[in-house]
């Protein structure tokens, strides 16, 4: 069955698959990961600010995005990021954005959806008790969002946050599809080149199984000991 | 189900879970004695119970095991008896009974530590493999490498079948989803109070039955939020099978664009029919939620765990 197992290939390819593929993949992840959830904060905010005006286009965003496949919306901003830079520096032609930007504004945006739902659910689970009782003992509003709000809403969040990290990380393969040179793109091309595609999409799904498996490890444990604290 | 009792019955007396606390207590249980220790500690004082039940022709004895779970001996120091303190328990019952009885019950401690560690190993297994791999990558694996595994012969069959990416899209997606629907529906029932499953072997249903007739149909009304997402997800998933060359929506509006030059026309057309699906599923399996709601349960139970 494995018989014609080459390992020599992934030696050979060792070096350009994980070099450089992982460290995109990793690099892509991290930066959608912190713009989404700067954007994704702003996103909540307007959706709870009870300002129709605000809610509203925040809401719609937020359903669009989220009903829309991620390779559909890769395609999209593959040929809209151009016109959308023309339009917002007033230049003549198209602006070519080149594949990083491209992606990396694509899995931003997508992920803002994402973290604007679990920002809003972290905020309002936190009972109003809560911030009342904070007033009742005289506290200023400042230290109430400080000592009471945010640190329950920062845990409440965090496991789901990181799932969706993790799931941001998995997501990433499809910008293989847009010749972006992730870890996936490096795979299938170094299989183009060598016609072993048994070895190498074997390796491909036993690193991405290895790297998921240890965060996803990492978060349920660390989301236990939250939780432990948290009713302690 | 009552046939299902009679036929029960008619083999002799039936062992079921349960205890004689106040009972013990006439015999000189202290208080906060744990009953269940006397199982160990007075095997015949327990024993004269079920005898006399038997002997007053009672056809329904139970073992003295009520409190013999996890957590009860767990807060007594003794979760290290757990296994011993139900197996005598019942013994004792089944001797009183002339040994002729059909045990069934909740051992349920014994049944949740060892005989089926190994069945929720391989569940685990199961939903770590399948949920950890990037989708992509699993319909990379099931359309290239799978050809190269099996003998020769079905490989070949396998490149050339009519349609194969279709198929190769099916399996992929249907094996990535079961792991995630597999998660969601372990919270539901572990979402159910306990005594839902304890009740059910208490009255003699089998572990396939209780989870046939009493668990997953609760289980799954309450997991059917999530189901719903989990189901838009897998429509907005499928999208991923262009990469096998499947001609699927958003495939289409790309090859559209391609032979038209027609970007934001076909792109947009292939968005609006993405979102009037989801919005067609979403009010369907709203309306399917109210259908199946158990009047006044699963309105006011909390969202299941995610």
């Amino acid at each position: 069955m494995f018989a014609n197992f080459d390992f020599d290939v992934i030696v050979r390819s060792l070096p350009y698959l994980f070099l450089d593929g992982m460290t995109f993949t990793l690099t892509l992840t991290a930066l959608a990961t912190l713009g989404g959830l700067v954007f994704g904060t702003l996103l909540a905010m307007m959706r709870l600010s009870g300002i129709a005006l605000l809610s509203l286009p925040a809401a719609g965003y937020v359903n669009l995005m989220r009903s829309v496949p991620l390779v559909l919306m890769i395609f999209w901003f593959y040929f809209l990021v151009p016109y959308i830079g023309q339009w917002l520096t007033g230049a003549e032609r198209p602006i070519q954005v080149g594949y990083f930007a491209s992606s990396l504004i694509t899995f931003t945006l997508f992920e803002a959806a994402y973290f604007c739902e679990i920002m809003r659910a972290g905020i309002q689970s936190i009972p109003l008790g809560h911030i009342e009782a904070g007033r009742s003992c005289g506290m200023p509003e400042f230290l109430i969002l400080r000592r009471i709000v945010l640190p329950q809403v920062v845990r409440r969040m965090l496991p789901e946050a990181i799932n969706n990290f993790v799931s941001l990380f998995k997501a990433t393969t499809i910008v293989s599809l847009i010749a972006v040179p992730d870890l996936m793109y490096q795979v299938t091309m170094v299989i183009q080149q060598e016609m072993k595609p048994l070895p190498l999409y074997t390796s491909a799904a036993l690193t991405y199984f290895a790297v998921i498996y240890v965060v996803a490890g990492l978060v349920r444990l660390a989301s236990e000991r939250w939780r432990n604290r948290i009713y302690a | 189900m009552n046939s299902f009792i009679a036929k029960m019955l008619a083999s002799g007396p039936v062992i079921t879970d349960g205890g004689w606390g106040t009972l013990f207590l006439e015999m000189g249980l202290g208080p906060g004695e744990l009953g269940d220790t006397w199982n160990l500690s007075h095997p015949e004082r327990v024993e004269s119970i079920p005898r006399a039940y038997v002997e007053a022709g009672s056809e329904v004895i139970l073992t003295n095991t009520f409190l013999s779970n996890r957590l009860t001996l767990a807060g007594h120091g003794l979760e290290g008896q757990l296994r011993e303190l139900n197996e005598a328990g019942v013994s004792i019952s089944r001797r009183a009974a002339g040994g002729r009885a059909l045990v069934f019950g909740s051992i349920v401690g014994v049944i949740r530590t060892t005989p089926h560690v190994w069945l929720v190993r391989l569940g685990d297994a199961y939903v770590e493999l399948f949920r950890n791999i990037p989708l992509l990558v699993q319909m990379f694996l099931w359309y290239f490498v799978l050809p190269e595994l099996v003998p020769a012969a079905i490989g070949t069959w396998l490149k050339q079948l009519h349609y194969a990416s279709f198929y190769t899209a099916v399996v992929a997606l249907g094996f990535y989803t079961s792991a995630r629907v597999a998660e969601q529906v372990r919270a539901g029932i572990m979402s159910l109070a306990q005594g839902q499953r304890l009740a059910a072997l208490a009255l003699g249903f089998t572990l396939p039955q209780a989870y046939r007739f009493v668990l997953l149909p609760m289980a799954y009304r309450i997991i059917l939020p999530p189901l719903t997402s989990e189901f838009l997800n897998i429509i907005k998933n499928s999208a991923v099978a262009l990469t096998i060359g499947l001609m699927e929506l958003t495939a289409r509006a790309r090859a559209m664009q391609e032979f038209s030059f027609q970007v934001f026309e076909a792109f947009t057309a292939a968005t609006v029919i993405y979102i009037v699906i989801n919005i067609v599923v979403t009010f369907g399996m709203r309306a399917l939620e109210k259908r199946v709601a158990v009047p006044g349960f699963i309105g006011a139970a909390p969202r299941a765990a995610q």
